[in-house]
């Protein structure tokens, strides 16, 4: 708690935004990164708490709210029935901000937004998913309407031996390790958004694919939000100054790569549990091959040792060769060798 | 006027602000400020820091009759305490220990 607040309250004097921000806003900030869980930077205060730590009242901690939200700072998640969970936004960009600093005085379908319970208000992309892929729109796929039900589903077939996964929509792949990969062909991909040709080939041999692929994920998410005049002055400023995701894109990324590494985790225990039945049932084949190749008298004798060698909870409700406490020690007795996984 | 502050720590501000409820009563745009001295500091111990008033209005972007009342407002909590030199018109604050049961704002 103290490293996340320390590093909360870092990256608040760094950004540009805390220029721009009113103390409302800037004791709401704080008090969210308090609240923050270390791993996830997910944090669930409700507004009364908000409002008791930093003195504000509840409708100044609402407003305090939209505008951490409209300055890139805070991600806030509301659903039906739950908490709702914000997110500090760590080294946001400088964004213009409409309104007077410390005014209090939001837009109504900002303020409103907190009220009537919308799912999730400040990544909303507003963008139409569209197909294509010659168009920088297809990627509006991957960031669609946010929240829950416009999240990316997870891909049902992903190789186990896979590091990766498609980012829907996009041409890009994700790794376990977050990185983006590239497996198209970067030079087409650069024309077709409207950077000249030579340029789009210079460009695509001496930069890093995946810088070129974060550039191009920003420019999506910036489009969405009307915020980007200039499409291709920004992709060649971007990929020549190396330009890193912003923050709204680089969470979508992040909850991309959990659901990659809660599939392989999926996958290995699915695995393992085959492995587990495949060794069972070929211990049960075993034993069966056993006592099948046993005279009947040579089996009583057995079962009879077998029940007299095992502690009595084991046998006492059943001693007879359906206890698979009784077929193990049997076999063990039989065999000269004792089961795996008894 | 150039204001010198002493080192605080991470646990030592989150003490301040949460634990002896000086966040709820820092009203206004008194936190930018405050927050500013306190990383001006650094986190290092035992050491001072020179910031101007132009500096900490560059810093805020506030006024300079709102950077003004915030550090009076601060000095009135306890947070900063300010010293006048002798000569000229130079105030100094240095960011303070404030105690556990924080006083009533003046500012």
């Amino acid at each position: 708690m103290d490293s996340l607040f320390f590093r909360v309250e870092h990256d608040l004097l760094r950004s540009e935004s805390f220029k721009d921000l009113g103390g409302s806003a800037i004791k709401v900030y704080l008090v969210i990164g308090l609240y923050a869980d270390f791993g996830s930077d997910w944090a669930y205060p409700s507004i009364r708490t908000i409002a008791k730590q930093a003195g504000l009242s509840r409708q100044t901690v609402l407003a305090a709210i939209a505008e951490l939200s409209r300055a890139g700072l805070l991600a806030m998640n509301k659903s039906p029935g739950r908490s709702t969970a914000y997110q500090i936004m760590r080294q946001a960009p400088n964004r213009p901000t409409k309104g007077k600093k410390g005014s209090g005085k939001l837009p109504g379908s900002v303020l409103d937004s907190f009220e009537d319970g919308a799912e999730t208000v400040p990544i909303s992309l507003e963008v139409t998913p569209q197909t294509g892929p010659e168009s920088l729109a297809v990627l509006a796929q991957f960031f669609g309407p946010a929240g829950q039900t416009g999240r990316p589903k997870q891909e049902q077939g992903t190789r186990e031996d896979s590091p990766s996964i498609p980012i829907p929509g996009t041409p890009f792949r994700i790794s376990t390790e977050g990185r983006l990969i590239v497996a198209v062909d970067l030079q087409e991909l650069l024309t077709d958004q409207g950077i000249p040709k030579r340029l789009a080939e210079k460009l695509a041999a001496q930069k890093n694919p995946e810088s070129v692929a974060k550039v191009l994920l920003n420019a999506l998410y910036l489009q969405s939000q009307g915020k980007l005049q200039n499409g291709p002055g920004y992709i060649r400023a971007g990929i020549e100054a190396e330009y890193d995701l912003l923050p709204q894109v680089a969470t979508r990324l992040e909850s991309r790569r959990k659901e990659l590494e809660n599939s392989l985790r999926t996958v290995a225990s699915r695995r393992d549990q085959m492995r587990r039945e495949a060794a069972l049932a070929a211990e049960e084949a075993a034993i069966e091959s056993v006592l099948n190749s046993l005279e009947p008298f040579e089996l009583q004798d057995l079962v009879a040792k077998a029940v007299a060698a095992l502690p009595g909870p084991m046998v006492r409700r059943n001693p007879t060769l359906s206890n698979p406490f009784v077929r193990g020690k049997v076999y063990e007795l039989a065999a000269g060798e004792s089961l795996e996984s008894s | 006027m150039p204001a010198t502050m002493t080192p605080v720590g991470t646990d030592w501000l989150k003490s301040v602000l949460f634990e002896r409820g000086y966040l709820a009563r820092i009203k206004g745009e008194a936190i930018k400020v405050y927050l500013v001295m306190v990383e001006a500091c650094g986190g290092t111990p035992d050491s001072s820091v020179t910031l101007s008033l132009r500096q900490l209005m560059a810093r805020t972007r506030l006024s300079c009759p709102t950077i003004i009342d915030s550090l009076s407002r601060l000095e009135g909590l306890g947070l900063v305490v300010s010293t006048t030199h002798q000569k000229g018109k130079i105030k100094t604050y240095y960011v303070s220990d404030p105690p556990k049961a924080p006083r009533s704002a003046t500012g």
